[in-house]
């Protein structure tokens, strides 16, 4: 009833319908690309079939990201009704011996959804399959009998996105699962190869990994952004030099992001070099820079990103550099402040859009009456970080600055938006 | 939009229904299409024809430009930053309540010239009405015919049922 009131509300409202002319699809994306929120996607998607057409690509872009548990077993069934013959025997043959009723009768699906799948996070991607082996099975399931029942699963979405995934462009190394031998499946080496995005992030670095790292840096050509983000042990000598290898394999790099490197980080900026005609972001994080590699960053002159945030080593020698294209600009220090800050926006400033601090720069922000802030006349975005390392942490410091930071917020009236990252104290690592 | 007291030259544009607009050339320059179109004819007497707007259309989206004429240009690279960004401004907001056909011709409109503040405001607009809505509410506000099988339906609905209440 209150349905059809609804309708008649809406009809007295507006008296003349019109036939809105239908927009194109690269409109369609744009508009669907703003409705974010999945739920509303799912709506969108059964409004009718050419709204169809244009959710399909963007829900199952990377349909793994941030899945809720309970989902996870519908994601895995519609992805198994996607697998061709041999595939589904061999998962079947693989799974029988763990579990006695499997409900997959494969059937043609609507679309060839691993064909839109663009990102792949392997984190994600074992979170969601081992729910998904949790909710098949029951009581009598053994508990050591789950970890491999994933691993069959990984191992045959694998062979699925080898076979169908031809619009992935970017891998996520965050978990170190028993990665399936990837090397073995027909056209690896052609889903590598048009790769665009590689992040190593925060996963034990295992022969598994590098194993992988080994083959990504004879086939991948054509990476634009590279992210490492290891615990600083990882960075052996041999690994430093498997990422050189990596970044001198590449045509172009646009961004590069290195965290947590103590030492020996020469030669990854020595390869760095070749890229400083296509590099636009370069962000270091806790990283020990020397004069050479700092003599390099000053070359990149097409740098519209640059983030040194707690790196030590970093000297006045930075001044020398010419970033005619700087558009956004992250510094931070941890345990002292620097005029090093000062400097660059000086120079800087008023190309700025975006400006990033730590919590700990409060007071390099407010000196001689904001001077920092307007020598950046065209920011609209400041970013504050809230790192510090635990042990150097005492929480009523950090609440006082807080304080501050949040009054110094509401004072800039004038920046149309403030992002502030996370709050995390507990982590040696900084991530954001 | 034809602005007496203006020093700065002009350029004029012509919609598809032959009104004739005389424009200041930064206001006309917010359109990437026709700034390049200036850049490359440099000064001339002669109209631009605009054969995909109308008169109606093309007085709204000059009064757009007008406003914003100062507005830094938009860069390619900040693609994410801007979709991160779901808000509008109060301007903006008023400026694009206007009933829907008129909404959706001034985002065909911006495409067409190639104006992207524009395009995108008017995109997270349809966005916004488009959020926390059923189906079947998306389909009357847009006054949408739902063309799916029952079958189909149900099948599209079964395969991304993961997406549903999340």
């Amino acid at each position: 009833m209150r349905y059809f009131l609804n309708i008649i509300v809406s009809l007295l409202n507006r008296p003349e319908k019109v036939t809105l002319p239908t927009l194109p699809p690269e409109i369609m994306q744009q508009i669907l690309k703003y409705v974010q929120e999945t739920s509303s996607l799912h709506s969108s998607l059964l409004v009718n079939r050419y709204w169809c057409q244009n959710v399909v690509p963007l829900l199952w872009n990377n349909p793994f990201k941030q899945l809720p548990k309970r989902n996870s077993h519908r994601l895995i069934r519609t992805y198994l009704l996607c697998l061709n013959k041999e595939e589904n025997f061999l998962l079947d043959f693989n799974l029988k011996p763990y579990l006695n009723v499997m409900n997959l009768i494969p059937r043609r699906t609507l679309f060839e959804y691993p064909f839109f799948l663009n990102e792949i996070s392997f984190k994600d991607l074992e979170r969601v399959v081992s729910s998904t082996v949790l909710k098949w099975c029951d009581r009598e399931t053994k508990q050591e009998h789950k970890p491999i029942m994933a691993q069959i699963v990984i191992s045959i979405l694998f062979q699925l996105f080898t076979r169908m995934s031809t619009n992935l462009r970017s891998i996520i190394l965050n978990n170190d699962f028993d990665t399936p031998e990837l090397v073995a499946f027909t056209n690896f080496n052609i889903l590598l190869s048009q790769l665009r995005i590689l992040k190593v992030l925060f996963t034990p670095l295992s022969q598994n990994i590098i194993q992988l790292l080994d083959i990504i840096s004879s086939n991948c050509k054509d990476l634009r952004c590279l992210d490492f983000r290891l615990s600083p042990l990882n960075y052996t000598p041999e690994l430093i030099q498997l990422i050189s290898t990596i970044i001198k394999s590449q045509n172009y790099i646009n961004e590069f992001t290195i965290a947590n490197i103590s030492n020996g980080s020469d030669p990854i900026f020595s390869s760095l070099h070749s890229h400083k005609k296509s590099l636009k972001s370069l962000k270091i994080i806790h990283a020990q820079l020397t004069e050479p590699s700092i003599n390099i960053i000053n070359q990149f002159n097409k740098l519209h990103t640059l983030c040194l945030c707690f790196c030590g080593g970093l000297s006045i020698s930075i001044m020398k550099c010419n970033f005619p294209l700087l558009r956004n600009l992250h510094l931070s220090y941890l345990y002292y402040p620097s005029d090093i800050t000062t400097k660059i926006i000086e120079k800087y400033g008023k190309s700025l859009n975006q400006i990033g601090f730590n919590f700990t720069d409060f007071e390099v922000i407010t000196s001689n009456n904001n001077k920092i802030l307007s020598l950046c006349p065209n920011i609209t975005e400041l970013s504050v970080s809230f790192y510090a390392k635990q042990a150097t942490l005492d929480h009523d410091f950090v609440g006082t600055e807080m304080v501050k930071w949040h009054q110094k917020i509401d004072e800039l009236y004038t920046l149309r938006k403030l992002n502030i990252f996370s709050l995390d104290n507990s982590k040696e690592s900084y991530y954001y | 939009m034809t602005s007496e007291s203006s020093e700065g030259k002009k350029v004029t544009l012509k919609s598809c229904d032959d009104v004739e607009f005389k424009v200041e050339i930064p206001v006309a320059s917010r359109s990437i299409l026709l700034k390049n179109m200036i850049e490359d004819v440099g000064e001339t007497d002669q109209s631009i024809p605009l054969p995909n707007v109308n008169e109606k259309v093309l007085k709204k989206v000059l009064e757009w430009c007008q406003h914003h004429v100062n507005d830094p240009q938009p860069t390619n690279d900040d693609d994410d930053s801007r979709r991160r960004n779901t808000e509008i401004d109060d301007w903006d907001q008023r400026f694009l309540n206007v009933e829907q056909d008129m909404l959706f011709e001034i985002i065909l409109a911006a495409n067409y010239l190639d104006i992207k503040p524009l395009l995108d405001i008017g995109c997270k607009t349809v966005a916004n009405m488009i959020k926390g809505k059923s189906p079947e509410e998306i389909r009357n506000t847009f006054n949408i015919v739902n063309d799916f099988t029952p079958e189909e339906e149900e099948q599209i609905r079964k395969e991304n049922e993961w997406a549903e209440d999340r």
